[in-house]
């Protein structure tokens, strides 16, 4: 029955223009990038081999360890505090409130505001001087805890990776666009069984946005995995490489005219990504029966 | 609670959907016509973007960039679109234009920016028809420094571009797409530069980096600060200068400005200011096993405890806003930044500002200036002889000494040009002119001085002495661990 | 339109639990409102200041309102030429990227064939590459082929990144319509383009926009890249203008705000627009039936 529905020659024409682009614009630069992950190379004169030496290197750097953990944790907290979040928001914004609208736009802006202005903003407000966080705790008289957030090494990997937790509009506009596919009658015959809004909420709409929730979940950890503009331009890793993570690290190689190492460290990044994605994906996929 | 009845819900309601979707599809079956049309129409749009778009890249696929090998084969060269620049290959003869690519940082909001761009253009005025410098602008350093990494890797090196460290020249020389400039500037230009600036710019030997805008950095002090705080002359040596830090610490403003965010840059500076005091002018070639280096770190870490609480994980904004609002009394910058605080420090700054040489320490290596080559003017090695000859005329005309004059008079820049000082209009500047010339030694910063690498890990080093986690000794170990 | 979303507003009664919902409800509105708005109010108002009362205290209001600074960032950064530029760029890029990555999921989603989950996570997995460590390869790609200095070098360029990306969106969507539906199409003798175009196109609409929003972002706010492949004023795209006013030691911060303000204008017009297409394909299609 199914192959009759089949055609072949419509999937690879389908397949083809993505492919290509895949390709040319993917595979080959990481197989380059593999390759040249084997060699000692500056980025400018000749490369000689170094076989797994550039591997070694960044397993035995305690940077590379920390910075993988920072990373870790980031796609954690995405994944259980950033998720969570903007499906509550995306349930309750799907209900139409009063000027859904307008927040559901205004959630999102953050996604649109250049990192630099958003970055700017936080290192002000975490800022011991002039900040608004030390000025806010002043205020409400628990001055003695004011310090300098990005400066200290036992608060600035949290501060920097907080604030954007709660910028929710990515997700969340992934998920109301899956509610918003989801069929009235489904709400209706609920309705008819006198189900309240809680109970249809979390056995009618939960269930049946669990393809946009596992999008948005993979993705949550994905871009913790890779995450990078956030703290260059907050700390650059600091303070003494406590907020680094891989991207960064791999950037800091480059500039140290490390390529070697770069590309050794872009291999790394892409096989955790990949581990990472394959098993969030057998996670969802076993839940289905 | 019909909970467990709502769970089977999902399950039921498919059907009813499918129904629903069914009559959709029924309702719009009358335009069967159309659909034939659409799919066809469909088809040849999705090979429209297929075959276009494999026809604009098809050779960059094929030829995988394995190796940056010469330039472009038979294949592609019908494909050049006009808008790059020239094909580096045989210009025919004289009368024909020739063009020079030039990412220039000098633009924008550089303070250097207006006088430079005239420059440009009086130089394609004075060369029309025969040459011309094509400009493109570059304002953030960062991506412009990745761009000309990039570039050179390639083998596309622009045909004028500026470096701002010995330590990428010396790499991008062993390239060799670079220019060899020597006899050119040991020639026609030989009187221009200032005295052993080309000598210091040599690798093995070789002029790749001709010396133009340099960094001469004098302490500042906001006087009426140190008034405030009852200072009545500038400290001679850092014992003093501690003693000075007490005292305004004590009147409520912070007595320097740190940071470790970015390049840690003033702090940087600083620590070449003590690296002077204890290691004298050879304390680089000495090499990081020198105890200068560890007797500087304390002297920069003791200085952590006279600043700003912001200083860890501050950058050079930062820095600025303490100092140009009279928060904090003591800076160090390039002689570049003394139009910035005329624009935006706070009313009467300029006016109060003291400007000193470096310290001593023990007694001794007292009164150094600070000062390295910002930005080295590189040429791309050029196959074609005409175009040689454009970049040799353009580099004689933008060293003119007339032409620096200017450019340091409406910047704040200084150079590796000897220009009659006495025509310098600013006070200050000239005041710092003469104090370096008068500086018993210069030395350059840490971070001209050093491999790249060890100046990139200079910020996490320094921020892991600030917080204790290592000693002095431990600082400059992380230091020699970057090499 | 509307009528539908107030229909269960009859069941509402004003109970002290209601009260306290509703309450909960606003408080999570108001304060994900309040949180996201500030980056972009402080924004405003700090692109209004002067460079002197910034580096005072980044948080002040101006003492005079600079509107210079836009008509700096306007004349001197030449942002209206660069404008047209990103929208091109980003427009093309967007179009491609989305027909590619739709083709691609339909393809991918919707049949069975060999080596599909692999292709699927081999899309994925492009995904966790870091781009910056690309610019030797992209450069060689683009400057192999010609296509240096040239806006179609970015078109091209932005239509893949951003695929990974857009066929990890599209296929969650696709994914989560039942398959009966086509089914039924199938029987009513609608082929496999047909299927496509009448059934999964129209159906995954709302997926579409999502995917079609993030991509455009993507090449909105592209800026290493089109630094690197962009050299004549010609093909100069916004992200560029933005950061006209930053030089190797200073910014110009207010003007680079007021850049940046003016920079995500466009994008907020076009995601309202974006978003409002959503709503009109929800009503005309799944309400009306």
């Amino acid at each position: 029955m199914k192959h009759k529905r089949q055609n072949t020659v419509g999937i690879v024409l389908f397949l083809l223009p993505a492919l290509f682009l895949f390709i040319v614009f993917f595979v080959f630069p990481i197989f380059f990038v593999g390759i040249m992950s084997l060699f000692d190379w500056n980025g400018i004169t000749d490369a000689g081999f170094a076989g797994l030496q550039n591997y070694a290197k960044i397993f035995s750097d305690k940077v590379f360890w920390r910075s993988l953990r920072n990373n870790v944790i980031w796609a954690l907290s995405a994944c259980f505090i950033q998720v969570p979040l903007a499906l509550l928001m995306a349930l309750i914004l799907s209900k139409k409130p009063k000027f859904w609208k307008f927040f559901r736009t205004v959630y999102f802006l953050p996604q649109v505001i250049s990192g630099i202005a958003i970055a700017t903003l936080w290192s002000a407000v975490y800022n011991s001087e002039f900040g608004l966080l030390n000025g806010i705790l002043r205020a409400v008289g628990l001055g003695d805890q004011a310090k300098n957030w990005l400066g200290n090494p036992s608060t600035a990997f949290i501060c920097v990776l907080i604030y954007g937790l709660f910028y929710i509009g990515y997700y969340m506009v992934i998920m109301m666009a899956g509610i918003t596919g989801i069929d009235q009658t489904y709400y209706e015959a609920a309705r008819i069984d006198g189900a309240n809004v809680f109970q249809t909420d979390i056995h009618i709409t939960i269930p049946l946005i669990k393809y946009s929730l596992s999008t948005c979940v993979t993705l949550a950890a994905v871009f913790g995995l890779r995450t990078f503009e956030q703290v260059y331009l907050l700390t650059n890793g600091g303070p003494a490489n406590r907020t680094s993570v891989l991207v960064l690290y791999l950037y800091n190689q480059m500039r140290n005219n490390n390529y070697g190492g770069a590309n050794a460290s872009s291999v790394m990044l892409i096989l955790t990504g990949a581990l990472v994605i394959v098993c969030i994906r057998k996670m969802f996929s076993s839940r289905d029966e | 609670m019909n909970c467990s009845m709502l769970y089977d819900f999902p399950k039921i309601l498919p059907i009813k959907l499918k129904h629903l979707i069914k009559r959709k599809i029924k309702k719009k079956e009358s335009e069967k016509g159309r659909y034939c049309f659409m799919k066809k129409r469909f088809l040849a749009l999705a090979l429209t973007v297929v075959l276009g778009i494999t026809s604009l890249t098809g050779c960059g696929a094929k030829e995988e960039p394995a190796d940056s090998s010469a330039k472009s084969d038979v294949g592609t060269e019908e494909k050049e679109t006009p808008a790059d620049t020239p094909a580096g290959t045989e210009q025919t003869g004289s009368g024909e234009m020739v063009t020079l690519n030039f990412p220039n940082i000098w633009v924008g909001t550089d303070s250097k920016a207006e006088v430079f761009g005239k420059m440009i253009t009086g130089f394609n005025e004075q060369y029309k028809g025969q040459y011309e410098v094509k400009v493109e602008e570059q304002t953030d350093y960062d991506a412009y420094r990745d761009k000309i990494r990039t570039l050179i890797s390639t083998g596309d090196a622009p045909d004028i571009f500026t470096v701002d460290s010995m330590a990428d020249l010396t790499l991008f020389a062993e390239s060799g797409k670079i220019m060899d400039t020597t006899s050119y500037v040991e020639g026609n230009l030989a009187d221009r530069f200032v005295e052993s600036a080309i000598d210091n710019a040599k690798i093995d030997g070789v002029c790749y980096g001709v010396p133009y805008e340099m960094a001469v950095v004098p302490f500042m002090y906001n006087q009426k600060l140190l008034d405030a705080a009852g200072i009545t002359e500038l400290p001679a040596s850092f014992e003093d200068f501690f003693d000075d830090c007490e005292k305004l610490k004590a009147s409520g403003v912070f007595p320097t400005t740190q940071m470790t965010n970015d390049n840690a840059w003033t702090s940087m500076l600083w620590y070449s200011y003590a690296l002077a005091a204890c290691g004298g002018v050879d304390v680089y070639e000495k090499g990081l096993d020198d105890e200068a280096f560890v007797k500087a770190a304390e002297i920069l870490k003791k200085m952590f405890d006279y600043t700003s609480s912001d200083a860890v994980g501050a950058d050079a904004s930062v820095v600025n806003g303490h100092f140009f609002n009279e928060r904090a009394a003591i800076y160090t910058n390039g002689s570049w930044i003394l139009g910035r605080i005329k624009t935006e420090g706070a009313e009467g700054l300029y006016d109060n500002l003291s400007i000193s040489p470096g310290l001593s320490v023990d007694g001794k290596n007292g009164g150094a200036y600070v000062n390295s080559v910002l930005a080295y003017i590189v040429l791309g090695k050029q196959d074609d002889p005409n175009k040689q000859a454009a970049a040799e005329a353009f580099l004689e005309y933008i060293t003119d000494p007339d032409r620096v004059l200017e450019l340091s008079n409406s910047s704040g820049a200084m150079f590796a040009i000897s220009y009659d000082a006495s025509k310098i209009t600013d006070p200050l500047m000239s005041e710092i002119m003469d104090q370096s010339k008068a500086a018993p030694f210069m030395i350059p910063y840490f971070n001209a001085a050093m491999p790249t690498a060890v100046a990139n890990a200079f910020p996490s080093a320094l921020e892991s002495l600030v917080l204790g986690d290592v000693d002095a000794q431990g600082f400059v170990d992380m230091l020699k661990s970057a090499q | 339109m509307v009528k539908t979303a107030k229909k269960n507003k009859i069941h509402e009664q004003l109970t002290p639990k209601t009260v306290v919902i509703k309450i909960a409800k606003w408080f999570l509105i108001l304060f994900f409102g309040i949180y996201t708005l500030f980056p972009l109010v402080w924004l405003f108002v700090t692109s209004l200041k002067t460079n002197a009362e910034y580096f005072d205290n980044p948080f002040s209001l101006p003492a005079v309102i600079q509107f210079q600074n836009y008509v700096n960032a306007f004349s001197q950064a030449n942002l209206g030429r660069m404008i047209i530029n990103s929208i091109t760029v980003s427009v093309i890029a967007t179009f491609i990227n989305i027909m590619a990555a739709a083709m691609a999921s339909y393809a991918i989603s919707r049949f069975q064939f060999k080596g599909k989950e692999a292709i699927f996570a081999m899309f994925s997995a492009g995904v966790m590459v870091p781009l910056n460590a690309l610019m030797v390869p992209y450069f060689t790609i683009f400057s192999r082929a010609g296509l240096l200095d040239s806006l179609n070098s970015l078109r091209i360029l932005y239509a893949a990144i951003g695929l990974p990306m857009s066929v990890f969106i599209v296929r969650g969507f696709m994914d989560s319509f039942p398959r009966e539906i086509e089914e039924a199409a199938y029987v009513d003798g609608c082929g496999f383009y047909g299927r496509f175009l009448r059934i999964v196109l129209p159906l995954t609409k709302t997926g579409l926009v999502t995917a079609a929003t993030f991509q455009f972002l993507t090449c909105w706010n592209e800026f290493v890249y089109a630094n690197l492949l962009t050299s004549s004023p010609a093909t100069k795209t916004i992200q560029i203008g933005i950061r006209y006013f930053t030089n190797q030691f200073t910014t110009d911060y207010v003007s680079m705000y007021a850049a940046i303000v003016i920079a995500i204008i466009p994008s907020i017009i076009g995601y309202m627009l974006f978003q409002e297409q959503i709503i009109s394909g929800l009503t005309s299609g799944a309400v009306k039936g």
